[in-house]
């Protein structure tokens, strides 16, 4: 059994692509709020490892 | 259970932030309630400061970080959305959109991980959601013991969606 499986959903419809796009935009807004927290100097009790 | 968020600052300078939280908001609530006492992980990266070219180092800081939570806990299924909104230092526009970019270095990512640890138990599956103009990719990380709810997120996402 393939370890990795490739799944691919042709012709989505209106629907599933509104929803696959507010999902990303809705994370990229919870990451730009860690940059702005980071720019901040607000990002504490986080480990921080210096490689 | 609980989160896990790390920030891993590179020898160039470069700074990355990665949080492993739990996250059911994609999934249907049928889906949520098939999932029982299985926990739906979600995975937040996002470079904070610095526009060198990633280096393995990091990387293998960021596939350890993500086996740490899956590895130590048996009911934890994670789910990579791939950002299709923030770009990618240092390549060519228009050359590959970020979330196809981001989807093809999970997936090596993974394959390496696997290989380098001899961890034969874990699959990956990479969705790819086609429409005419976009692409959008939802990588799930699950143990063979949970084929059955791994595909049931797939065609959640395909399904759940159109309801």
């Amino acid at each position: 059994m393939a370890q990795v499986e490739y799944i691919t959903i042709k012709n989505a419809s209106r629907k599933v692509l509104n929803k696959m796009r507010e999902i990303g935009e809705k994370k990229a807004q919870r990451l730009q709020k860690i940059q702005e927290r980071w720019d901040a100097g607000d990002i504490k009790d986080v480990e921080v490892v210096q490689l | 259970m609980k989160d896990l968020e790390k920030i891993f600052k590179s020898p160039e300078g470069d700074v990355y932030h990665i949080s492993l939280s739990e996250d059911k908001g994609i999934l249907s609530q049928e889906v949520v309630e098939t999932l029982g006492n299985v926990h739906v992980f979600g995975i937040e990266l996002r470079r904070l400061a610095g526009k060198n070219t990633t280096g393995h180092d990091v990387l293998a800081a960021l596939e350890g970080t993500i086996a740490e939570l899956f590895l130590q806990h048996e009911d934890v299924i994670i789910c990579y959305y791939c950002d299709f909104v923030n770009p990618i230092p240092k390549t060519k526009k228009n050359k590959m959109p970020p979330q196809e970019y981001r989807s093809k270095l999970f997936d090596v990512m993974f394959q390496r991980y696997v290989r380098l640890h001899g961890i034969e138990d874990v699959r990956l599956s990479v969705v790819e959601v086609n429409g005419i103009n976009e692409i959008y990719y939802f990588h799930v990380i699950y143990r063979e013991t949970h084929s059955m709810l791994a595909a049931l997120i797939g065609s959640d996402i395909k399904e759940g969606f159109e309801k």
